[in-house]
């Protein structure tokens, strides 16, 4: 983001003003779960300047409450101009419109459509591995996490695979290379560029739609063609948008998941032989590495004046809630550092919380289950490669993992 | 006096935090929406069924007398 402290507004007391970038700073860079937990025992809010300033909640206390609290903080896009200068539905409506949207998607991911994924969800991952099984290296982001949720939208949508790659690129490029030439470049640059890349993926869109309308099937498409909200259709216009936002908010969100995840079973050997001869443990194991890698960092607008620790925040203001911070305070898990399988981990917010949480909770979780599975089933043992590091990719509001380069034994063809 | 559960099922959007919390007590069906697996709630279980009347982000649980 870029750094604005020309603009830091009058009421802000300059002692909680924190050089913070939490898209590419020192404290992302080292470990992007983890960046604000240095903060939060000196800090429960701080202001940094970035990408225009925001206030940082650092407690899971504050940060839930906030989720839980659209009156005060409604979506980025109330007051100010979200990110991506579009009104996606239902991201970034405000209840009462909200609800009734939210109703007419929640049978999209429902446990009987999760059950019908599965297999071509299974059959994704074993595809991809059998690319790379017998080189003895990979590179698990690239090369293996990318193609589950790709596969799942592709699905969703209706369209052949060799279909994403096109999604995939202006998918990256609103996320990645919209934030580069934001910093680069300036923020109207970098809206443009935004704006002109989800045009594109709404034309795509839109150009399916009347060939599902005349050929109906088990897709997103067909099923919102079918739906109704506040008792009249929905138009085409709303299917776009929908579909749009299924594709950003979904995609590499979760194949940054599962890169993390994998990532640290790289690393901990342990506990990935205790997943290889037990897989009735990767479902809690898949939720814990959940928790522990919340690597979002979420945008609200400020509706109303609201104190909090002592702090006033106004109305114009906007927040960062860090998701990887809520998870990580002690108060809300207990010695948060450690991953432990069988901790319950009910109200972590990787997810979100409150009305807006994911809609695709379980198709991620689904598919992280399904990439460890399919993984080990193959290759049980990996390792990062030597002279080689995990790296990040900086977007906005997510971090995700760009190369997870791991060796293991080759395994015939 | 032992505890009931109640859901407001035109609330509930099927964010599941409920099932994750105290999953003897809510399941969710094929479309997505939560049944109450156990109207009445254990003594012992009344601490995490709580909880997960105060996680669901659409208020549409309720814990009554």
């Amino acid at each position: 983001m870029a750094h604005t402290s020309d603009k830091i507004p009058e009421h802000v007391p300059s002692d909680l003003v924190i050089d913070f970038d939490p898209v590419a700073g020192p404290e992302v860079r080292n470990f992007p779960p983890t960046s604000i937990v240095g903060f939060r025992d000196r800090y429960p809010v701080f202001y940094t300047p970035y990408g225009g300033g925001y206030w940082v909640l650092t407690r899971y206390a504050d940060i839930k409450w906030a989720f839980e609290s659209p009156e005060i903080f409604p979506q980025q896009g109330t007051l100010n101009e979200s990110w991506s200068g579009r009104r996606h539905i239902p991201l970034r409506l405000n209840p009462p419109e909200h609800h009734m949207y939210r109703k007419m998607l929640m049978g999209l991911f429902s446990p009987r459509r999760l059950k019908a994924m599965e297999p071509m969800l299974r059959q994704s991952a074993r595809d991809r591995i059998d690319e790379f099984k017998s080189r003895g290296e990979c590179d698990l982001m690239q090369d293996y996490a990318m193609a589950l949720p790709a596969a799942t939208f592709c699905a969703l949508v209706g369209v052949p695979l060799s279909d994403f790659e096109t999604f995939h690129k202006l998918g990256k490029g609103l996320v990645y290379e919209g934030e580069r030439i934001t910093r680069e470049e300036g923020p109207e640059a970098g809206r443009r560029y935004r704006a002109e890349l989800m045009n594109r993926i709404e034309s795509i869109v839109t150009d399916l739609i009347p060939a599902k309308r005349a050929n109906q099937g088990d897709d997103v498409i067909s099923y919102l063609l079918n739906a109704t909200v506040n008792d009249r259709p929905v138009t085409d216009d709303e299917i776009a948008n929908i579909v749009t936002l299924l594709f950003w908010a979904g995609t590499d969100s979760t194949a940054g998941m599962i890169g993390y995840v994998l990532s640290y079973l790289a690393r901990h050997p342990d506990l990935r032989k205790r997943l290889v001869t037990d897989t009735s443990l990767i479902p809690k194991a898949a939720d814990e590495l959940i928790r522990y890698h919340a690597f979002h960092h979420i945008v609200r607008d400020v509706a109303k004046d609201v104190e909090i620790h002592g702090v006033t925040i106004k109305r114009g203001d906007r927040i960062l809630l860090h998701t990887g911070g809520a998870n990580h305070d002690p108060e809300a898990f207990a010695d948060p550092e450690t991953v432990d399988i069988s901790r319950k981990v009910g109200g972590h917010v990787t997810f979100g919380a409150g009305i807006h949480r994911c809609l695709g909770a379980p198709v991620a979780r689904l598919e992280v289950q399904v990439a460890i599975d399919e993984l080990h089933a193959v290759i049980p043992d990996y390792r990062i490669a030597d002279d080689r590091q995990i790296e990040y990719q900086f977007g906005q509001q997510k971090i995700t993992t760009k190369h997870v380069p791991v060796v293991f034994n080759p395994v015939p063809a | 006096m032992v505890k009931r559960l109640e859901i407001d099922q035109d609330l509930c959007v099927g964010h599941g935090n409920c099932v994750m919390t105290a999953e003897e007590y809510f399941e969710q069906g094929d479309d997505g929406i939560v049944q109450i697996l156990q109207r009445e709630v254990k003594p012992e279980d009344e601490e995490l069924v709580a909880e997960a009347v105060k996680l669901c982000p659409a208020s549409a649980l309720r814990l009554v007398e």
